[in-house]
């Protein structure tokens, strides 16, 4: 179950709830949402992963930005997880420089 | 650029620019804490340490780098030599490439993988959205990197193969050449006992029956008696080795140990 929150700059949730449909989250997925000032902040909880083309369409939605999603959030630990191995190792490549001086 | 060079410019660019009142020279940690010095440093100033140009080019020199230089040469060709030598650019990474990973990746080719690591470590770090594609990317970079900056895992080039072997043989003739010092009849007749087979072989091709024969014989006297002290074997086989080699004829080409004549004083 792959959970986002996203922000929506809309007149209306009418207006919103397009926005979303273009990027294909409609109302088969569970949404809830809070509304401020024309600002609307969207939970949502999907069955399938957004797919890299999903992303790219939120990418390029001027009125649309993700504010977290779990599994981005699953990737990340990924991610550094392999920086850590690779920073870890420029330390060791640092102290050896430094007994081998 | 000599080892000294490189303390001073590593030094330099910890003291003053990162890790200023935290670092002593020799020393790896500091008083009180569990990290290395070094974790001190961000990706980032590890980045930009490893990248950091050693060579004079853009340098400020002093005084004494140059009367240092001119001490350490004898005429001016050497001279314009070494200088040409510093004015090359070099990467705090290639010396330790060299000097501690031994391999020949030069930073150009590591350098843009760890900027790319480093865009993706600030933006996770941030907690900004990491897609599959771009987590598989990076992935396969760092994994592409770990084996560059690895010095433990590395095989041997078959050149360190060999001289390792070498040592191992020098090591072993060294030993060789203890022993007769230390046991010299046992030694001498080991010596003996390896050497007679090879003579053996050698007489039997050269067709040599009786010799090859006296041989084998001569070599059952060092294994029946245990040392090349039993006198009297010894004393018997070499005048039968006198007499075969004062012999012009041959007389049988089947000479087997049941064979053999045995010499007597009158021979």
């Amino acid at each position: 179950m792959q959970k986002l929150e996203i922000t929506i700059t809309a007149k209306s949730w009418d207006d919103a709830k397009t926005i979303l449909a273009g990027v294909g989250i409609d109302e088969k997925n569970k949404i809830n949402y809070r509304a401020v000032d024309g600002l609307y902040i969207v939970s949502v909880e999907r069955s399938l992963s957004l797919s890299d083309s999903d992303y790219s369409s939120i990418r390029d939605e001027p009125n649309m930005s993700i504010l977290s999603d779990s599994e981005s959030r699953q990737r990340i630990m990924e991610v550094l997880d392999k920086v850590y191995d690779v920073e870890t190792q420029l330390r060791k490549l640092y102290c050896m420089f430094l007994i081998w001086k | 650029m000599h080892v000294s060079d490189l303390e001073i410019a590593y030094f330099d660019i910890l003291n003053n620019k990162y890790t200023k009142g935290y670092v002593d020279k020799r020393s790896i940690s500091i008083s009180g804490k569990l990290d290395p010095v070094t974790s001190h440093l961000t990706l980032g100033q590890m980045k930009d340490i490893l990248g950091s140009d050693l060579s004079w080019r853009k340098s400020q020199l002093s005084a004494q780098d140059i009367a240092d230089l001119l001490s350490a040469v004898n005429s001016f060709s050497s001279f314009k030599s070494k200088f040409d030598e510093k004015m090359q650019e070099k990467t705090m990474w290639d010396v330790i490439a060299v000097n501690v990973l031994h391999t020949e990746k030069r930073w150009i080719d590591i350098n843009g993988d760890l900027n790319k690591l480093k865009e993706f470590r600030d933006q996770s770090t941030h907690y900004q959205i990491i897609t599959e594609r771009s987590k598989n990317m990076l992935v396969e970079k760092a994994e592409h990197l770990l084996p560059i900056i690895t010095p433990l895992d590395r095989k041997l080039t078959k050149v360190e193969e060999k001289n390792l072997s070498g040592a191992v043989k020098t090591l072993s003739d060294m030993a060789k050449q203890i022993k007769p010092a230390t046991f010299p009849a046992e030694y001498y007749r080991d010596l003996l006992k390896m050497s007679i087979p090879d003579f053996t072989n050698t007489l039997k091709i050269v067709g040599m029956p009786a010799q090859e024969a006296m041989l084998k014989a001569f070599r059952q006297s060092i294994d029946l008696n245990g040392l090349v002290s039993s006198n009297k074997n010894l004393l018997e086989s070499c005048r039968f080795m006198r007499t075969v080699d004062d012999s012009d004829d041959i007389e049988s080409d089947d000479a087997s140990d049941d064979n053999i004549k045995t010499p007597t004083a009158n021979d």
